[in-house]
């Protein structure tokens, strides 16, 4: 057992790195010179080239590959993610500010879509074949077929222009950040946010319940549990405690996927998170925020497989003890 | 199970609800504030950390926070701000400035000469590092250095003569205070601590990419602003910042009235749009060092060949005006009087015949005489859609006169990219479009920089790669001149820029804002600034305050409004529902009759 | 889908130990219903979505009187004859465009799905065929790449590499291949470890060829299941790529008359109705479209997926629990007839059977695979599902009148007075728990907690469970002691009829001898009445008071099981015994019943 959680840790170390250095290549293959966006045009067009060399270097951009890569890694090494072009700040304390308002937008959306997906899928699976089920089967692929972007600026339409249920932008309140005040406000801003997230993320969570729980339901110890004469609140229940399994799977390791998502939805409701930082960084050759941004990424998306192996045993025991 | 969740969901959002029902709309009992949506976060809008992500308001934010010794650039004889006057005695290379003895840090240390020097000083030794305000200490004018006589008088030297220092940079050039940025090497570094100025308004609070909080000054020396506290909320997306308008969750959007929406927000009860232009232009680069493009007649036949009133008026749906062949804003105190767009087809075709661009390809595209085709790549920014159009409808008008054009959309990195890569020594794009604010309009050294072929500091010329002698020594002369002189100089110049065109304006945004009335009334219509500018706070410019007419508030319009969300929601209903009992039907269907229940 | 997973084979590979991914039993098929339900019809309802935007790709000319290109009209203008959808920002037909649209994300999708399922699969065999350190790489590179956000990845590499069809085809495809390349994988290595595979490999052919010849043609339905969700995402890609302004406004695609939409305020005037719905929900066309054929066609390429066994909602019947009559047989049963429904036709699977266990009985009722005898165990004890069903018959369990023995009927008897003890399968107990909590929690049935843990632990150990096992999970059990601990769940609260389905099957000869035994020592003990169901008559003769041989749905030999065995009446019976050797003798092949 700690052989193979070893090999594992070690396996996704070795991913790790790998995706490091992809991190490093990828931004400066692209076209497009950071330069051109830390100044308007009519500056950046009449720099003299001493004045590039300049802003190049407080940002290290003006050494050479391997001597950028070089420094890359030590200072990743020290937890030093560098200095943002665009904004002349410390990576770190951008990813930092954006990391809790995607959280909570991914967290958010990922524990309802988990819990209402799968007791929908559960449900359907139960009664499957039944118009229930089959109406349940439709509505959740439609909403799957939904466009996010689109969801959210119909939601934005309704509840927000129409209605004026909710604000139409960011994360906070105008009226501060601060007291139980500022926290319902920031709530009441993630609602429409993460709503979008939910319905994006509800089909597929579903549609794994479902067919997760169809096929427990037909194995032999759900017999067994009726022939023992449960009811069928327990024998669903027998059935339905190993249909968790690809639930936590799918559950756990979208979450990566779901900060890729929160990118289109954080652009329409103007939300400061992770994924329209990625988006900006992007656009403005902000080399250091992408590679902060992204190693942040792989690292979660790392560790949520990672947390899946290793969890996966505890709610198997299959797994637990045969200590393959 | 399934009962249980979804009951407990509810009462988590019904108690987000319940906490968050005392509306951020609702001000506290007495302060008066303002939220204007902000189109971009500029870290803590010193003159040195700004990321210019807000153009063109940028300038107008940090001088709530910060003062010049003059306001604004815009006219030709700026109010005196920080200083009480300036005057000068050998035509511009010495200035006597007195400065306001009644001025105090928002930390509460006094304002003196020292600070002025110091900040003038401080510009020339950032030379390095960009900074919009930078080369007006360098450049021109050339700051040399000042003598400080008493705590409210000062006499700066210019290496050359700078006429209109009130102007440039007087007008302009924010002033910091010495005794925080004496011991700073590196200001652009200091990115999140507060600001410290002498503006109308404290900065207090950042939220990094989210919003500022700004709170009067009031000990303010033109008196304490008419508001108490300036919420900025950073709204990137153009469509969310007027939602927010209309839901109520700003009350003034910084950006101009997108032409779609000013109909519809000026019928909006309780919302005005008020028309003051920020000297914005958009317009047509040429790349004037690649032949053909070299050929000022081919340019000069392809300006001709614009239709700029279609443009204006599909396009912009009216709310512009019309290019200028001269480039300067019709507004610009430097501007040519009259001057226009010629658009001549008939004319250019004929230019285009006489310049020897007579054959053709098949598909009716013209070559050169040294046989290239007439067909260009424009290079668009793909996050602008009005140049987007613009260069779609150019294209096509284009096409009769046998000049192809291909409009290339790229992210902005990419086009700045582009514009910059070279081949044979030479930029190799053909044509970009791009937009530009009020300083490169009102900056009475503006041609000066853009247009001058590469000078000795390897300015200029830069930006369309433009020569002429003969312009040249027109700007350079220009720049010692006073107003009059030069802005006869400078007239000449934009004759030579309309025959032979090295960038065309397509056209100049009218410049329309929209705010809610009932939030805040005050706002000044200030020339080059827009409406969000500090004067718009400030007492005593009543002949500048926008007239506040909300115009037809009537019920239809209202009704109008609430009729688009419910027709939605109907819609959506509808179409979900058709859709699922299509497929509903067509599964139970094929399911054969229903099991019996055992 | 942008979000997650939702295939269910990459579920069965992603949890390696998982149920989903265990072979399915005979019991759960024969229990299935194997009909094309769901999956078929999905299928065609997702054809004719997509048929409709074919449809409008192959005849966009035909149908919109304007170039989708062409100024035909005032900027901004509001639905009219002229134009059915109004016009855009600069006056181009919004019906032109959105049929002529669906032209541009057909081809991104079909060239991007292509591409990522060509990558997909060569990854798949050269990962899952060669295996080795180039399996490991390859496959964390692909969690990697299904963890990884790839919208994000789509935004950088079309920011970087521009914006191009075939760039953009290209962007999509390079996100999407791994997918493919991991559900692929887990079927080739299956593929590779067949008798086929194996032979065809040990005899020297060499990986190419094998995996042209034996590989690639057996993984092509999967691949194109692949092919159609690879599409699908592809198509909402773009249309998101496109919303953000990564795409190329030049093209007339759905997408980008959404940015247009959306970059000139179509959502804050009454313009969204027929400039932004339109092109949103012929997104949502395409795209459900897809959803659906695809999983029509996964349930087509994996027949596991298509067992819909439609179960019935069960509701407590309300019957009541009545006392057993003293001095009854355990089961009395008459008439019995139970048919399997499979679409529109059906088959008689007990056809006409009259059976009695006595108390302190062992019947055993023999049969080959078919005969419907298991149909019979699984009736008496109310576990018969669908698509069985109880026609007619007359049930006495213990001398109460049960009726015809359907599910409710039997509700309030199940596992108190009619116990079942299932055929010794992997997997008849709940592998998530323990053996003692599954016991305890039959027991409960019958007597307080604390009471019924007593009576689990003492039962356990009277079937031979040491008390140090009673903890143990059913994966920590021999098949014996598994087949044991399933005895005592069903004689815990002390049945008058126990049905053991096949209990010996599955285990070696000595511990099939200690279940028997245990079995006629329990009956004894209890004075319950057994039914044994086996295919095994030599066996059951030797414990069975009582046999009964059924052949085709009906009982053709029955009588004390000495008599039965020493002279059989049936030449069906003759061939029984004679088609199981004894463990000294020879096998003889089973000949068929001449009657």
């Amino acid at each position: 057992m700690a052989r193979h959680v070893l090999r594992t840790v070690a396996q996704y170390g070795a991913v790790l790195l790998a995706a490091m250095c992809l991190n490093f290549a990828l931004p400066r293959l692209a076209p497009g010179d950071a330069i051109d966006f830390i100044l308007p045009p009519e500056q950046a067009g009449s720099l003299t080239p001493a004045q590039r060399t300049a802003i190049l270097h407080r940002f290290g951009l003006d050494e050479p590959l391997p001597q950028q890569f070089a420094h890359y890694l030590s200072r990743l090494a020290h937890g030093d993610l560098m200095v943002s072009v665009r904004y002349g700040r410390p990576v770190t304390s951008l990813l930092w500010e954006r990391v809790g308002w995607t959280l909570l937008l991914v967290g958010g959306s990922l524990v309802i879509s988990t819990v209402v997906g799968a007791a929908l899928g559960f449900r359907s699976a139960w009664r499957r074949g039944t118009s229930a089920d089959t109406g349940a089967m439709g509505v959740m692929m439609f909403l799957d077929s939904l466009p996010p972007f689109f969801v959210g600026m119909l939601l934005l339409l309704v509840f927000s222009v129409g209605l004026h249920w909710f604000p139409s932008y960011g994360a906070l309140g105008t009226s501060g950040a601060g007291g139980l005040r500022g926290v319902g406000e920031g709530l009441k801003r993630s609602v429409l946010p993460i709503v979008t997230l939910t319905i994006a993320g509800l089909g597929p969570m579903y549609l794994v319940a479902r067919s997760a729980l169809v096929s427990e339901l037909a194995e032999d110890y759900v017999l067994t549990a009726e022939a023992k004469g449960l009811d069928d609140r327990e024998v669903r229940r027998h059935a339905a405690r190993n249909a968790l399994l690809p639930v936590s799977t799918v559950s756990l390791v979208g979450l990566g996927t779901l900060v890729g998502g929160a990118a289109v939805v954080e652009t329409v409701f103007s939300y400061p998170g992770l994924g329209r930082l990625i988006y900006e960084s992007v656009l403005a050759r902000d080399y250091p925020v992408i590679q902060g941004a992204f190693l942040v990424l792989i690292v979660t998306v790392v560790l949520a497989n990672l947390l899946n192996d290793l969890v996966y045993p505890l709610l198997d025991p299959r797994v637990r003890r045969s200590g393959q | 199970m399934f009962r249980r969740v979804v009951a407990s969901l509810f009462c988590l959002g019904l108690a987000a609800s319940l906490l968050a029902s005392p509306s951020a709309a609702q001000n506290q009992a007495g302060t008066k504030t303002v939220r204007v949506a902000i189109k971009g976060f500029e870290n803590n809008i010193t003159p040195f950390t700004v990321g210019f992500g807000a153009l063109p308001a940028t300038n107008d934010i940090q001088h709530m926070v910060y003062d010049s010794l003059f306001w604004s650039q815009v006219k030709a004889n700026p109010e005196p701000w920080l200083a009480r006057s300036a005057d000068t005695s050998d035509g511009g290379r010495t200035w006597d400035v007195t400065l306001r003895d009644d001025v105090k840090w928002h930390d509460g240390v006094p304002f003196t000469a020292d600070d002025v020097a110091f900040s003038f000083d401080y510009y020339k030794k950032q030379a390095g590092s960009s900074g919009r305000y930078s080369h007006h200490v360098f450049d021109t004018p050339s700051y040399d250095h000042a003598e400080i006589q008493d705590p409210h008088h000062l006499r700066m030297f210019f290496s050359q003569p700078a006429p209109q220092f009130k102007i440039m940079p007087g007008g302009d050039l924010p002033i910091v205070a010495k005794h925080i940025y004496e011991n700073v090497a590196d200001p652009a570094k200091m990115t999140t601590q507060l600001p410290v100025g002498t503006g109308p308004f404290k900065l207090t609070e950042i939220v990094p990419d989210q919003r500022y909080k700004l709170v009067a000054n009031k000990d303010y020396f033109k008196g304490a602003p008419e508001i108490d506290e300036l919420d900025l909320v950073v709204i990137k997306d153009p469509g969310s910042a007027f939602t927010g308008l209309r839901t109520g969750d700003v009350d003034m959007v910084e950006r101009t009235v997108p032409p779609e929406l000013v109909n519809q927000l000026d019928n909006t009860p309780g919302i005005n749009v008020a028309k003051s232009s920020r000297f914005e232009s958009t317009q047509l680069y040429f790349n004037a060092r690649k032949p053909p493009l070299s050929d000022p007649k081919l340019r000069k036949a392809i300006s001709m060949g614009m239709d700029l009133d279609a443009l204006v008026k599909t396009v912009m749906l009216g709310h512009a005006r019309v290019g200028r062949d001269s480039y300067l804003h019709p507004d610009s105190p430097w501007a040519i009087p009259g001057g226009g767009h010629e658009h001549d087809a008939a004319g250019a075709a004929k230019m285009l015949d006489d310049a020897g661009y007579t054959a053709k390809d098949p598909d009716g595209v013209r070559k050169a005489p040294d046989g290239k085709r007439l067909e260009f790549s424009v290079l668009v920014s793909s996050f602008e859609p009005t140049d987007i159009r613009s260069m779609q409808l150019v294209a096509s008008q284009l096409q009769p006169l046998g000049v192809k054009l291909n409009v290339e959309t790229l992210d902005p990195a990419t086009l700045r990219q582009r514009r910059a890569a070279q081949t044979g020594g030479i930029p190799a794009y053909d044509m970009y479009v791009s937009s530009i604010e009020s300083h490169a309009h009102v900056d009475p050294d503006a041609l000066y920089y853009f247009f001058h072929s590469p000078g000795p500091k390897g300015f200029g010329g830069t930006i369309t790669g433009y020569t002429n002698p003969e312009f040249d020594k027109l700007v350079e002369e220009a720049t010692g001149k006073e107003a009059a002189q030069r802005k006869a100089l400078l007239a000449q110049a934009q004759g030579i820029l309309a025959k032979e065109v090295p960038l065309q304006v397509l056209y100049y945004p009218d410049g329309l804002y929209a705010y809610r009335t009932a939030a805040y009334s005050g706002w000044a219509a200030d020339p080059g600034h827009g409406i969000f500018t500090k004067r718009s706070f400030l007492n005593g410019y009543a002949d500048l305050k926008v007239a506040n007419a909300s115009s037809a508030s009537s019920a239809t319009s209202k009704a109008k409004e609430n009729g688009a969300p419910v027709g939605a929601i109907v819609g959506i209903v509808l179409v979900c529902a058709v859709a699922l009992l299509g497929v509903g039907l067509l599964m139970r269907r094929r399911q054969g009759p229903p099991e019996p229940e055992e | 889908m942008t979000l997650a997973d939702t295939d269910p084979a990459r579920l069965a590979d992603a949890a390696p130990h998982g149920p989903a991914g265990a072979p399915v039993p005979d019991r759960a098929r024969r229990h299935g219903r194997r009909t094309g339900g769901t999956g078929r019809s999905l299928g065609a309802v997702g054809a004719v979505l997509l048929g409709i935007c074919v449809a409008a790709a192959v005849f966009a000319p035909v149908l919109a009187s304007h170039s989708p290109r062409a100024v035909s009209g005032e900027p901004f203008a509001r639905p009219s004859p002229g134009h059915p959808l109004g016009t855009n920002d600069v006056g181009q037909d919004l019906f032109a465009q959105l049929v002529h649209g669906a032209r541009l994300s057909l081809v991104i999708a079909l060239g991007a799905a292509l591409l990522a399922v060509v990558v997909g699969t060569a990854v798949a065999v050269v990962a899952g065929y060669y295996r080795g350190p180039a399996e490991v790489v390859l496959m964390r590179l692909v969690d990697l790449m299904l963890g990884f956000p790839f919208l994000v990845l789509v935004i950088v590499l079309a920011a970087f590499f521009g914006r191009g069809l075939g760039t953009t085809i290209a962007v999509i495809g390079a996100v999407l291949w791994a997918r493919p390349a991991r559900i692929l994988r887990s079927q080739v290595i299956k593929l590779r470890e067949q008798a086929h595979v194996v032979a065809a490999r040990s005899m020297g052919a060499r990986g190419p060829r094998v995996i042209a010849r034996h590989i690639v043609p057996r993984i092509a339905p999967l691949t194109a299941a692949q092919f159609v969700r690879a599409a699908n995402v592809a198509v909402m890609l773009e249309a998101s790529l496109s919303f953000l302004g990564l795409g190329d406004p030049n093209r007339v695609s759905w997408g980008t008359m959404l940015y247009f939409a959306n970059a000139r305020s179509a959502f804050l005037t009454d313009a969204w109705k027929w400039w932004v719905l339109p092109p949103g929900l012929a997104l949502t066309t395409v795209i459900l479209g897809l959803a659906f054929i695809g999983t029509a066609v996964e349930e087509w390429a994996d027949p596991r997926l298509r067992r819909s066994a439609a179960r019935p909602v069960r509701r407590s019947a309300g019957v009541k629990r009545l006392p057993a009559v003293p001095g009854a047989p355990a089961l009395e049963v008459t008439g019995l007839e139970i048919e399997y429904r499979l679409g529109r036709s059906s088959v008689r699977a007990v056809d006409g059977v009259d059976l009695e266990v006595g108390r302190g009985r062992l019947l055993g009722l023999v049969g080959e695979s078919g005969s419907g005898k298991t149909t019979i165990a699984l009736a008496v004890s109310g576990v018969l599902r669908p698509p069985g069903r109880v026609l007619a018959g007359d049930m006495r369990l213990g001398g109460r009148p049960v009726g015809r023995p359907a599910r409710p009927a039997l509700a309030p008897y199940r596992g108190r007075d009619v116990a079942l003890v299932p055929q010794a399968a992997q997997n008849a107990l709940n592998p998530a728990w323990p053996v003692l909590r599954q016991v305890v929690e039959a027991a409960r049935l019958t007597r307080p907690e604390g009471e019924a843990v007593a009576r689990s632990r003492e039962l356990l150990e009277r079937v031979g469970l040491d008390r140090s096992r009673h903890d143990a999970y059913p994966h920590e059990l021999s098949g014996g002691m598994r087949q044991r601990a399933l005895i005592a769940m069903a004689l815990v609260n002390e049945p008058d009829l126990l049905v053991a389905d096949e209990p010996a099957s599955g285990l070696d000869v000595v511990t099939r001898a200690q279940v028997l035994k245990l079995l006629l020592e329990l009956r004894d003990e209890l004075d319950v009445g057994i039914l044994m169901v086996s295919h095994d008559l030599p066996t059951v003769a030797r414990v069975a008071d009582d046999l009964a041989v059924m052949y085709q749905g009906k009982i053709v030999e029955r009588g004390p099981a000495g008599e039965v065995s020493r002279s059989p009446q049936h030449p069906y019976t003759r061939s029984l015994f004679d088609a199981f050797p004894d463990l000294t003798g020879e096998r003889k092949p089973l000949a068929p019943a001449e009657q």
